[in-house]
């Protein structure tokens, strides 16, 4: 559950977060738009963590 | 006598005529942007890669004379444009709060700017000084004022290029009342951005050729906005930090967003005929180290950095005795730099309780002047604070979490209005502002944003009610409360006894 003013950070793991933070994984959206850690979450936002190709879907906002 | 012209030649000067007057009625014209500069006017590395560095202000500044220069030089016009959130994010933010994003801006001579929702994280009088300082607009059209001095900008703004008119309109997202203090919003009124878009465009739309509308709502509203309202030409975006590489068309409508931090600089270009795009691009322009600083803007920049490093070694106040941050002290036990930044906490937000993991606390802080470095060093992750309601056992759950946790765990937490004992691996005797905990009672409860998302496993937090961030970093709450009380002492008082 994802409160509302929440950002794409927390959205994710502890060990996704460090992932992204050291460049080795980068957070995208539905159309595979790369998102910065401190971007806002609105309602029905999906992410997703990959290198290149969309694979696991993170988060859905509430 | 007279000759009459063969009628090819008649033919080629109708064309060249009609040629002529087509090239005539085209208008190029390109659009620059940025997002959610948060502070960040200087280069800085992204994740730590050596020798790169991205971003600063400086070298945005010489992009945007190298297109001015391309575009102008052939009878064209550039807009520049910001999508919001110059504020928050630097200890230059901090220190500063946003002079001298704004004067670079002005420099750089900016078009317009929306407000975004965290132009309000150092109050509505910081934000109406700051738009006395602007020499461009910072505009909206969703923020409804009730009283006469609060910071309102103009909804819209009309220029003229050439003999394109062109408009530009601002909207910002209606979610800035729960990601900023409600003191920060005040006699404020955020109307839905995509209703008051509905009513705008039309009027616009008497009014000029292109229409842009300039946002600060998060590319996945932007879509919405260019679903359901008709008219829009581009939508210039920001707030979910998006790199929009390709700009997405819906409908008619142009979408396209910068990332973040001053990373790109976003290019729109357009060729307009009778007033109408007849052909676009876009492309995101790195900011890097193969760009070159514009000097005034370098000057200005590294003269504010300069300042800040002075600044930040300034005394905010003093302690009395040494404040123990030190991670076998504060991720095993109750400390007195835990009690201090967590009295801090529900001091400002006038919580019930304050509570803070261990591993957001990197470093102790000496007997004597307490420095606003000292302060960031001590609490350098830049957690916000925020609160929330939990039920008591909600409370107790948390509570019981961090008595099960190993020994060292960052995760140990330290409190502020509550008081427990640790037996083995169980919180008992849990006391809130005096009297035995509650279940089923509401308690506020202030903590940092990284535990009320659930970090360090703590759950319970995800279930609480009424949350609102308060855009301000707890090292920022931590500095106002000691610069009031300019003296403080911390000690031990048996918040949390262990067994």
């Amino acid at each position: 559950m994802l409160h509302r003013g929440m950002k794409v950070k927390h959205a994710l793991s502890s060990d996704q977060l460090r992932e992204v933070r050291a460049g080795k994984k980068e957070v995208r959206d539905r159309k595979g738009n790369r998102v910065g850690l401190e971007g806002a979450l609105v309602e029905g936002t999906r992410l997703y963590i990959n290198r290149g190709e969309p694979d696991a879907n993170v988060a859905d906002s509430p | 006598m007279r000759t009459r012209l063969p009628a090819i030649l008649l033919s080629a000067l109708f064309i060249f005529i009609a040629l002529s007057g087509c090239r005539n009625e085209s208008t190029r014209l390109t659009i620059l942007h940025i997002n959610d500069l948060h502070g960040h006017l200087e280069p800085f590395k992204e994740n730590d890669k050596e020798g790169t560095s991205v971003g600063g202000m400086a070298r945005i500044a010489t992009l945007v004379e190298e297109v001015r220069e391309e575009i102008e030089s052939i009878g064209g016009h550039v807009i520049l444009l910001c999508a919001g959130d110059i504020l928050q994010g630097t200890p230059m933010s901090l220190v500063y709060r946003g002079e001298p994003e704004i004067r670079t801006m002005n420099l750089m001579k900016f078009d317009a700017m929306v407000i975004g929702n965290h132009e309000f994280d150092y109050g509505q009088e910081n934000l109406r000084r700051l738009m006395g300082l602007a020499s461009f607009p910072i505009i909206s059209a969703n923020i409804l004022t009730t009283s006469a001095d609060k910071p309102a900008g103009a909804d819209y703004i009309v220029n003229t290029y050439g003999d394109l008119d062109v408009a530009v309109f601002g909207l910002t997202t209606d979610e800035t009342p729960v990601s900023t203090h409600p003191n920060n919003v005040k006699d404020l009124e955020f109307l839905q951005p995509v209703e008051i878009a509905e009513e705008l465009v039309p009027v616009l739309r008497e009014k000029a050729d292109l229409i842009i509308a300039l946002t600060h709502l998060g590319f996945e509203v932007d879509e919405r906005l260019a679903e359901e309202v008709p008219g829009i030409d581009i939508i210039v975006g920001g707030h979910s930090h998006t790199k929009v590489d390709s700009a997405v068309h819906i409908g008619e409508t142009l979408i396209c967003q910068a990332f973040e931090y001053g990373i790109f600089l976003g290019r729109v270009d357009l060729i307009m005929q009778r007033g109408r795009v007849i052909e676009s691009r876009n492309m995101l322009m790195p900011v890097d180290n193969t760009v070159k600083e514009d000097p005034a803007i370098s000057a200005l920049v590294s003269d504010y950095s300069t300042r800040l490093g002075a600044e930040l070694e300034k005394p905010v106040g003093s302690t009395s005795v040494r404040l123990d941050g030190e991670r076998t002290s504060v991720r095993n036990r109750e400390t007195n730099l835990g009690n201090l930044v967590t009295d801090a906490m529900r001091a400002f937000s006038h919580a019930d309780v304050a509570l803070t993991n261990a591993g957001s606390i990197r470093a102790s802080i000496d007997k004597g002047e307490i420095t606003t470095k000292e302060i960031l060093t001590a609490l350098p992750f830049g957690g916000q604070l925020v609160t929330l309601n939990l039920t008591g056992r909600q409370l107790e759950r948390i509570l019981k979490r961090t008595a099960s946790l190993a020994p060292g765990s960052g995760g140990f937490l330290q409190v502020s209005g509550l008081s427990f004992r640790i037996e083995g691996k169980e919180a008992i005797d849990v006391n809130v502002v005096g009297e035995p905990l509650d279940e089923k009672r509401s308690y506020s409860v202030a903590t940092n944003d990284f535990l009320a998302a659930g970090g360090d496993g703590y759950n319970a937090f995800k279930e609480g009610t009424e949350y609102y961030n308060t855009g301000l970093k707890i090292s920022d709450v931590l500095m106002d409360y000691i610069g009031a009380r300019r003296e403080v002492g911390g000690q031990v008082e048996s918040r949390i006894v262990k067994r």
